[in-house]
């Protein structure tokens, strides 16, 4: 067939397009980071206060839950671990926080003459919203726990 | 950075991150996108549709045995340029989505604006292709598709059965009666 064949010769145009794909590769592989990476920042201290928690006021008495309770007692009583509990119970969760804020938050200012226009927009995203509300609530119960400690040794 | 996203499998049966895809197949997705619509800038939002439609749809391609990753991406960005040629004013939804949701902010147009000149060069230097694609643009979808992906991309009958999820012999029929509306068609221009 003469059409198959001029088809099948048919130069066609190559095209690159390397900018525009290097800015949607990063759009891509970062749009649900922020939540991922927070899963794990909250996990541990999340963990450890809900063992507390049944512990606590159901008089849950599992090993697991001791041996977790322990491992971080030796933790803070050791001479190299001693950063490891103010890491994972109050720096961690504390930035989850505000990575989770600063995906919520959209402020943008524009300006009209001498005025500064601030427009802050807020985005409820469902998952941003609950590693938020975690991760203060982590950081919320160690500085209550802190401030009990202290008080009750001036006591 | 790490790549959070799932791993996917690749035509070879391997896993591969969804990064790794992205780059082997960004190259030949624009293309033939681009060859299809014959406009840079509807390029540009159709190939971000398709791959972040793909992304956000993994779980569903992971359940699909048989499909390798090459043609389910082809398939995607097929249906795109569909949806694009019905639609008087396309609107990619899912880039739309990510625009509100996540503040994605698309590229600038000026920082673009070299390749989108290369690619109009490239365009404007291959008058016999953009003579067929535009009898091409005529016919009806399912023999663009066809013939796009045939003479175009230069794909196997298998590779576009697989791509259009359609059997082999519709698809040799489609070529044979859309290669004979496309003559028709350059005879009477």
């Amino acid at each position: 067939m003469e059409s198959d064949d001029f088809l099948h010769n048919l130069n066609r145009p190559e095209v690159a397009a390397p900018q525009h794909q290097q800015h949607l590769r990063m759009t891509l592989l970062n749009t649900r980071k922020t939540a991922a990476l927070s899963v794990w920042l909250v996990a541990v201290p999340c963990f450890f206060l809900f063992c507390v928690a049944m512990k606590t006021y159901f008089g849950l008495n599992a090993h697991i839950l001791d041996t977790f309770a322990e491992l971080f007692q030796s933790l803070d009583r050791s001479p190299q671990g001693w950063w490891l509990n103010p890491l994972l119970f109050f720096v961690l969760p504390l930035l989850t926080v505000a990575l989770n804020l600063l995906a919520l938050l959209h402020i943008d200012y524009s300006r009209n003459g001498p005025k500064l226009l601030f427009r802050v927009q807020l985005t409820l995203k469902f998952w941003n919203v609950l590693l938020l509300t975690l991760g203060l609530f982590v950081v919320l119960v160690v500085l209550g726990y802190l401030f009990s400690e202290h008080f009750q040794q001036r006591l | 950075m790490p790549v959070i996203i799932p791993n996917t499998e690749s035509s070879t049966g391997q896993t591969e991150p969804f990064g790794a895809v992205y780059d082997r197949l960004y190259g030949a997705i624009f293309g033939y996108v681009f060859r299809r619509v014959a406009n840079y800038d509807r390029a540009c939002d159709i190939v971000s549709e398709t791959f972040l439609k793909a992304c956000l749809k993994q779980s569903a391609f992971q359940s699909r045995q048989g499909v390798p990753i090459d043609a389910w991406i082809y398939r995607i960005a097929t249906n795109e340029i569909n949806q694009f040629f019905r639609q008087r004013h396309y609107e990619p939804v899912s880039l739309t989505q990510l625009t509100e949701d996540a503040g994605y902010d698309p590229p600038a147009p000026e920082t673009l604006e070299a390749e989108r000149a290369e690619a109009e060069r490239q365009l404007a230097q291959h008058a016999d292709f953009l003579a067929v694609q535009r009898i091409l643009l005529t016919l009806p979808l399912p023999y663009q598709a066809v013939l796009a992906l045939r003479y175009f991309e230069q794909k196997s009958i298998a590779d576009i059965a697989l791509i259009l999820n359609k059997p082999e012999g519709t698809i040799k029929s489609l070529l044979s009666r859309g290669v004979a509306k496309l003559r028709q068609g350059m005879v009477i221009k």
